[in-house]
């Protein structure tokens, strides 16, 4: 879509119309709506008919049909952006776009910069409403000039603190050279410098139940898989940088604990004292190793909110463990030759379904190998 | 009071007969004076329906300092290299418009510890300025179409102008000795008459000032206001303030925390034209005023004629 901003407001004026006259769609002649396979006016445009701004924007179109839609931040973005619209005036900036896009996760996505574009369409060009003449016959919109620098220095200002016109007019910026990433999924792998989560914290608090709480940020980043973006979100660059201190680990826009511990056991995270990080087979007494280090947390325990504890019985989990419906081989202990004949019984023969299996009741020179499932 | 020696009455009567003749020659022209003058100062001042304005939006300034430069070099000032702008140290201390900065930029910090705001600062060219109202000489003249003008040929440097102006922002050119001026921001009325922006609106690389016709912007501060609440302070600060200002501001914070001074909706002139004006409609104030000093003087003549009747009724042999 050619969106130029005569045809955006004659649109907007003619929403107006429609929405006063109550039709429920606005003429086939509006360009983004006919390419908007969206419902009625005001899911644009409100009572007053105006066309949705930088933050109101209650829906968004897709301004280029014919192109393939982008399905993710990974797919079909540019590394590198040179913007050289108005070249004739400024000399060309070379914009990473690899790690605004990486990074935007943390903070609302593309529609950070794409306002008025939404997941899952070709993102419109700044230039198809931003006029590059200041004086564009609106004064509602500022110009291509005044979107660009907007967009740049309205975070940068925040955190680096920069202003000036050689942080980004020059004729090569060092930061074009884009590495390519490993995880795409998750900021640690990318072109951000690689993020060292922090070992643990001590939070002193004023709770009865126990001043202290204990929160392991390596466990929570590491031993549980947990992704940078799946607590980090809705912060913003200057969460974390601050421009005097280069990294503050206080990026805001954090949700708090009983986001996921819905729990109303205080001690859950309240002790009198500093607890050490989570270890399951110390703090429990059921070793992971090695196959069930591989589950998920919530295969076992249900939902994340409100770990249960699961039964120690096998069966609780794996149902019928018959020879026929059980390969005997992920436990670690193929079970070869004669053992392929034997009952479950004959080896497991504690009253738990969890006993490990004892192999001197046959064998009196074998052992049970260590790190197999079950309870010590 | 002058209180006449008593030993020389028939002296001072004759001179009061005489001066009563210079008052009632002088009252009459005073009177017309002072009749021109209340009809001169009570037309309401005209203002164009279309006159200019610029829009300045807080939340966008990133405070580069850019429109200082612009100003400077547009009004013939001396200017540094457009680098210099970059220098963030000027930050650390409040600046005021200065007779070589008409326009400045300063950071406020928030009071909550929230992140800081740039203010520029300019003549807020009011809509019925006070500076106007001072003026002996009508050196400072409010334009129909928006910008308040100095006339440095007018000027006898009083500079009650700059004591009227509720902001502060008129500077003098205490540094020259021989011809100086009052310097105050014009609104580049030079460059607004050939249809190009203000400098300072033509250089902003955020574009967070807007130029254009006041009742326009209003409206546009009114609809970003409307369109992001969590964004702005319901306020257009200019909009009522001292009668109203060509120069609107819109921001995250309440003005007072960013130097804004609290005005009433009246202009800080109001006041002392209304009682001014008040006094000499219809001539009042000299008939009252003179009528007065004529019963003073009557009354002072009976009892000095009488008194000499007296003194010359004693020393009749």
């Amino acid at each position: 879509m050619k969106a130029t901003l005569a045809s955006m407001f004659t649109a907007s004026g003619l929403a107006a119309a429609a929405l006063l006259l109550g039709a429920d769609r606005i003429a086939p002649s509006m360009h983004h709506w006919q390419e908007a396979p969206l419902a009625g006016c005001r899911d644009c445009h409100d009572e007053t008919g105006r066309p949705p701004t930088n933050v109101h924007q209650p829906v968004a179109f897709a301004h280029d049909s014919a192109a393939p839609p982008a399905t993710s931040v990974r797919d079909g973005v540019p590394d590198v952006v040179v913007i050289a619209q108005l070249a004739e005036h400024y000399s060309p900036v070379m914009f990473d776009h690899r790690i605004h896009a990486d990074m935007s996760q943390l903070s609302g996505g593309c529609t950070n910069c794409h306002h008025n574009s939404v997941a899952g369409a070709q993102v419109a060009a700044c230039r198809e409403c931003h006029s590059p003449l200041r004086d564009g016959g609106t004064l509602t919109q500022p110009s291509l000039k005044g979107a660009y620098h907007r967009q740049c220095l309205g975070c940068h200002r925040d955190w680096s603190h920069e202003n000036g016109c050689g942080y980004c007019h020059r004729e090569q910026s060092p930061r074009t050279d884009v590495a390519h990433v490993i995880d795409p999924s998750d900021i640690i792998m990318t072109p951000h410098p690689r993020v060292q989560p922090s070992g643990s914290y001590i939070y002193q608090t004023n709770s009865p139940s126990g001043s202290l709480v204990s929160f392991s940020h390596d466990g929570h980043a590491q031993a549980y898989g947990l992704k940078c973006v799946d607590c980090h979100q809705g912060g913003s660059c200057s969460g974390c940088h601050d421009g005097s201190a280069p990294v503050r680990h206080a990026a805001g826009g954090m949700p708090s604990c009983q986001a996921c511990h819905a729990t109303n056991n205080c001690n859950f995270c309240h002790a009198d004292h500093a607890r050490p990080a989570f270890e399951h087979s110390a703090s429990t007494g059921w070793s992971l190793e090695p196959q069930h280090a591989r589950v998920a947390c919530v295969s076992c325990h249900g939902r994340v909110e409100a770990f249960l504890t699961p039964s120690t019985s096998c069966r609780a989990c794996h149902g019928d463990l018959s020879p026929a419906n059980f390969d005997h081989r992920i436990t670690g202990v193929p079970l070869l030759g004669s053992h392929a004949l034997l009952e479950c019984s004959r080896c497991h023969t504690g009253s738990r379904a969890d006993s490990p299996a004892t192999c001197n009741g046959c064998h009196a020179d074998k052992h049970y190998p260590q790190n197999a499932p079950g309870a010590r | 009071m002058f209180a006449f020696p008593a030993n020389i009455p028939s002296r001072s009567a004759r001179e009061a007969l005489s001066r009563r003749d210079f008052v009632k020659i002088s009252g009459v022209c005073a009177a017309g004076l002072a009749t021109a003058g209340a009809a001169r100062a009570s037309e309401k001042r005209a203002l164009d329906p279309d006159r200019r304005g610029v829009l300045v939006d807080l939340t966008v300034c990133v405070g580069c300092r850019r429109c200082e430069w612009a100003c400077n070099n547009a009004n013939d000032l001396p200017n540094g290299d457009l680098s210099d702008c970059d220098d963030q140290s000027i930050f650390k201390s409040r600046r005021r418009p200065t007779s070589v900065h008409l326009t400045v930029v300063n950071r406020m910090a928030g009071s909550d510890g929230s992140k800081p705001i740039f203010v520029k600062t300019q003549c807020m060219h009011c809509e019925h300025p006070a500076c106007v109202s001072a003026c002996l000489v009508g050196a400072m003249r409010k334009t129909a179409d928006g910008p308040v003008i100095y006339d440095a040929s007018r000027c006898i440097g009083c500079r009650y102008c700059m004591v009227a102006c509720p902001y502060q922002f008129a500077a003098y050119e205490y540094e020259n000795a021989l011809t100086p001026q009052v310097k105050k921001c014009q609104l580049c009325q030079s460059r607004t008459s050939r249809g190009e922006l203000p400098a300072c609106v033509a250089m902003c690389p955020v574009e967070a000032l807007t130029y254009g016709r006041r009742d326009e912007l209003l409206k546009l501060a009114h609809e970003r206001i409307d369109c992001n609440p969590d964004r702005y302070v319901n306020h257009v600060y200019g909009e009522h303030e001292g009668g109203g200002t060509s120069w609107l501001y819109l921001a995250d914070r309440p003005f007072t925390e960013l130097g804004f001074p609290a005005l009433g909706p009246d202009s800080p002139a109001e006041l002392t034209e209304t009682i001014q004006h008040g006094i000499f409609k219809g001539f009042a104030a000299p008939v009252m005023l003179f009528g007065l000093l004529g019963a003073i003087g009557k009354l002072s003549h009976a009892s000095t004629a009488h008194t000499h009747a007296e003194h010359t009724e004693k020393v009749t042999p």
